[in-house]
């Protein structure tokens, strides 16, 4: 036996892991130092410990004030959900070399690790050239798509084939009561049942692929022509710099959905890659409308109104199929029925009409109020075990098996459920065709709007990842960063640890995290209205002007440091509220999923645009109007089939009763 | 207020503390936010005591990332409803880090070498069908399997017998079992078990226990062994003699 049963035996976490050895006073002159003792992967590391593909260059040291790693490869993925995993794939598949850095651990991290058997709509099937694709996309968005960028998603879903790939690398789609996988198949779009990533990131460490888990991107890093090259990170597991230098970079961080306070998706989601270019003066389109959800909060749901940390969910709801037939009003009464009677009209997705029928409710105070904030519903779970095995019913159930085993909890018939965010949209300009940035060689794969679901990140993050690595087998050498910029970067995040708390006067970190939350749920509610943006922006700014500079760690190690984890984050989460709250003043009009009380009408004539928010050097914001794309749909059709006259979308005029 | 909870957490900082030590605290029984899991008492802990290192993404069961030992049972935080007072350590068998994260890459390795993931199912390009209730039943949990180590941590082969060096250990036989009756792989999925030391089980049941995506990990481990034993592939002699190391 020996020293390897003591150590396993060890039942009470006695169990020394001979890592980073710094101690935080000595920080500053031993990061470098630390890096030589250890390997610079994360610790809940998934990368099974190869460095596998030997094109790939660790471990030089550059020199400078503060020691840091640099890691070369064609390709550099920031962001191991479904998009950066795929992104690497793809790359991988194509012959360049790549490396994925993730905040998390891979196959456990992102909005990807939240979900658990999510739906997969696929276009694979799709005839017309990703004309129907484009069509669904624009109605379902509300008019706010860029066509051009929705039909290429619907081509890369033809040419990658994703349910193929999905299930041959290892996952089991949801087989329904005819035994069959296919949930629908509507004009080549076929909605998929669990669909799991865990699996892809087996398979890409199975490859051998460089995967840096827990390790965070700082900031972007560019050449003196302005192109893309690479990343600055900081190893959230001891601490250390690191930077990964790529001719490409594609940037898969998800949303920033976490600064609203009000999620079921992931606390990783803050926000960085967003950050990068927003900072960078690049316009945002999208920044104003959520990605809406409805979560159970009971038995242990969030209760945002509540000095809480963080927040807490039950079983998530995405309303799509027909279970928005189950979402009843305080009174428990159906309501979403009325919306759907009128089949020529049935343009809408149920999710995107539910949402507009829950909005006619709110509107007239018909929301249950539970956790205090008015802003929940009930769904009726009464017999949904006895639903057939179709749609999304067999996820529902299993989780709902698996809350009742683990928590000894039995549902209740009534379950009162929270709209809150699980994603977010918001994207920059960038080439329909490549998704390539303005900024050479970055590739940014970002939600759009609503369609803030696989379907989407599969297409940007194939097509992205094609163009990338088509191109760098055309270029010989790597792009030079520049070291002042990494040392910036560096400074500023390691200044987080080594500030002094004195007393009375630092607010820590997560103090200001959950300010901002609180900030954005109060401002960008389910029901909008311009006070409650005006308080928003103004406590934002407040933030920003008063809190940031009193900002202090209570933690101060260099090993998973939660303090300084979410002081790292708070720039971005920042700018990202402030993105959305000037884009959200500036929308004068409810257009689902974006509704305002004080304008509950759709107004096309002067609304059925994008609105592009940024900021200057001098931290003034700017939002601009900008004309829809739209090269397959036209706007005048868009403008009769989304009538604005009509009351269905007018969320004053209550739901039909049927 | 009604009652308070004392919590009893190892704590241990790589880069600081020559021994891990623990230290207890009290939380309050507040109705605002019963039932109080384990999870929102770490946060709790963290926001008014002192900070704690632990990991979790989903808050609801699905990312396997809270996995720690509660009283000595691994268990994920989120899906853990407090009933008393408890004590909070890192997940047995592995590497700490800090507190209550540790490094799980050892495990997470066998899941990877399983192969779960190459599939040797001829690339025809259709998906198949299944039967509704075999997927519902059988294949879904295993598929929903969140790698949240639970059952490594609950062990025996692996922990008290040691077989770490020669077994996958009862996840990655999950995985291995999905593929040997999922009806699509061509692999011999049944000699990959036993090469991966499917015998070296001593059916302790731990893993079914402890499996919060309600796997019956050690049934299935059974059932692989019984298959393999009556196809003759049951090893003799020293690989099914166990002898407790301690
Ligand atoms: C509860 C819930 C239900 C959902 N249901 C569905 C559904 O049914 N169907 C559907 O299609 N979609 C659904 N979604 C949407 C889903 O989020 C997306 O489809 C998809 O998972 C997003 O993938 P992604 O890779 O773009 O982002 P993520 O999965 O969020 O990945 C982003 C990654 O970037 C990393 N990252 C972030 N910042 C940094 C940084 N600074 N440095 C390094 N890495 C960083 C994160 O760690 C993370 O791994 C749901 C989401 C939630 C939360
Ligand atoms: S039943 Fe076998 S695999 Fe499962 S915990 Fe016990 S020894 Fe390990
Ligand atoms: S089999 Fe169960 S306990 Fe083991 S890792 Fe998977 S989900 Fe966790
Ligand atoms: S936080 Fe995801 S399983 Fe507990």
């Amino acid at each position: 036996m020996g020293e390897e049963l003591s150590r396993r035996k060890f039942i009470k976490g006695s169990v020394l892991f001979g890592a980073a050895a710094a101690t935080t006073a000595a920080m500053a002159t031993t990061v470098g130092a630390t890096l030589t003792s250890c390997a610079p992967r994360g610790a809940n590391d998934n990368s099974g410990g190869t460095n596998g593909n030997d094109r790939v260059a660790t471990m030089q040291f550059a020199s400078g004030d503060l020691s840091y790693v640099v890691h070369e490869a064609d390709i550099i993925v920031v962001g191991g959900g479904m998009s950066g995993l795929n992104a690497t794939r793809v790359a991988n598949d194509n012959g360049a070399s790549v490396i994925l850095v993730d905040k998390g651990p891979v196959g456990h991290s992102g909005n990807s690790g939240v979900l658990w058997g999510q739906s997969f709509v696929s276009a694979e099937n799709n005839k017309d050239d990703g004309v129907s694709i484009a069509n669904f996309f624009a109605i379902d968005c509300m008019g706010i798509m860029n066509q051009e960028q929705a039909r290429n998603v619907g081509r890369a879903h033809v040419e990658s084939r994703p349910r193929i790939v999905i299930e041959q690398s290892g996952n089991l789609f949801q087989r329904d009561d005819d035994n069959k996988v296919v949930g629908n198949d509507v004009e080549g779009m076929a909605a998929t049942h669990n669909a799991l990533y865990k699996q892809s990131a087996q398979m890409l460490t199975k490859r051998g692929i460089p995967i840096y888990s827990n390790m965070m991107m700082l900031d972007i890093l560019l050449d003196d022509k302005g192109n893309s090259a690479g990343i600055v990170a900081i190893s959230l597991a001891d601490g250390s710099a690191h930077v990964f230098r790529g001719k490409k970079t594609i940037l898969c961080t998800g949303g920033y959905h976490w600064a609203t306070g009000k999620t079921g998706g992931s606390p990783e989601s803050t926000g960085e890659g967003h950050y990068a270019l927003l900072k960078r003066g690049y316009a945002f389109k999208d920044m104003e409308f959520p990605q809406y959800d409805f979560c159970g909060i009971h038995p242990f749901g969030y209760r945002p109104d509540k000095e809480q940390d963080q927040i807490e969910l039950a079983v998530t709801f995405p309303v799509n199929g027909e279970i928005h037939k189950r979402m009843l009003n305080k009174d428990g009464v159906s309501y979403t029925l009325g919306f759907f009677d009128d089949p020529s009209k049935q343009d809408l997705s149920a999710f995107q009409g539910a949402l507009i029928a829950t909005a006619k409710e709110f509107y007239q105070n018909k929301a249950t109020s539970g956790d205090g904030s008015n802003n929940g519903i009930y769904f009726n779970l009464k017999g949904l075990q006895d639903e057939p095995n179709s749609q999304s019913y067999p996820s529902y159930k299993g989780l709902m098996r698996f809350s009742t085993k683990n928590l000894n909890y039995n549902y209740p018939d009534n379950l009162e459920c929270l709209v809150n965010e699980y994603s977010s949209a918001g994207v920059p300009a960038q080439n329909p065709q490549t998704c390539e940035h303005e900024i050479p060689g970055l590739y940014p794969i970002f939600v759009a709007l609503s369609a803030g679901s696989s379907t989407w990140n599969w297409g940007q993050s194939y097509l992205a990842a094609k163009d990338a690595s088509a191109k760098v087998a055309e270029e010989a050498s790597l792009p030079a960063f520049s070291p002042d910029d990494v040392q910036s970067a560096l400074l500023h995040a390691y200044d987080y640890l080594q500030r002094d708390v004195k007393d009375g006067e630092g607010i820590r970190s997560t103090e200001v995290h959950r300010r901002i939350q609180r900030a954005f749920y109060k401002g960008q509610d389910f029901m909008k209205s311009e006070d409650g943006m005006k308080t928003m922006l103004a406590e934002l700014e407040r933030i920003q002007k008063e809190d940031l500079p009193k900002m202090v760690c209570k933690d101060k190690s260099l090993n998973f440091n939660r303090d300084w984890k979410m002081a790292m984050e708070i720039d971005s989460m920042l700018y990202c509220s402030l993105a959305t709250v000037h884009a959200a003043m500036a929308r004068k009009e409810s257009r689902s999923p974006f509704f305002r009380s004080d304008y509950p009408k759709m107004d096309n004539t002067n609304f059925l645009c994008y609105l592009w928010v940024s900021v200057n050097k001098n931290g003034v914001w700017n939002v601009e109007k900008g004309d829809v794309v739209d090269t397959v749909l036209p706007r005048s059709e868009i403008m009769r089939l989304l009538d604005d006259s009509d009351p269905k979308y007018d969320i004053s005029v209550p739901n039909k009763s049927v | 207020m009604a009652n308070t909870y004392k919590i009893t957490i190892t704590h241990y900082d790589s880069s600081v503390d020559l021994e891990p030590y623990t230290k207890t605290y009290e939380i309050p029984d507040d109705p605002d936010f019963a039932p109080m899991t384990a999870l929102k008492a770490l946060h709790w802990i963290n926001r008014y005591h002192e900070p704690v290192a632990y990991d979790y993404n989903c808050r609801r069961g699905t990312c396997g990332r809270c996995a720690i030992m509660i009283d000595d049972e691994p268990r994920l935080a989120c899906m853990f409803t407090l009933t008393g007072n408890h004590s909070f350590a890192p997940l047995s068998g592995f590497p700490v880090i800090r507190d209550l994260v540790v490094n799980k890459q050892e495990a997470y390795a066998k899941f990877v070498v399983s192969n779960h993931t190459i599939k040797t199912l001829a690339p025809d390009g259709v998906l198949k069908q299944i039967e509704s209730e075999f997927w519902r039943e059988k294949l879904y949990p295993l598929n929903a399997c969140r790698e949240c180590m639970c059952c490594y941590a609950g062990c025996q082969a692996l922990n008290i017998f040691n077989k770490w060096g020669r077994f996958a250990g009862p996840g990655a036989m999950q995985e291995i079992y999905l593929r040997h009756i999922d009806g699509q792989d061509r692999s011999n999925r049944l000699e990959q078990a036993v090469f991966s030391g499917v015998f070296e089980c001593v059916q302790c049941g731990n893993c079914t226990q402890y499996c919060p995506s309600l796997i019956s990990c050690s049934e299935n481990i059974k059932e692989m062994m019984d298959e393999a034993e009556r196809a003759g592939m049951k090893p003799q002699g020293k690989a099914s003699n166990y002898w407790p190391l301690l």
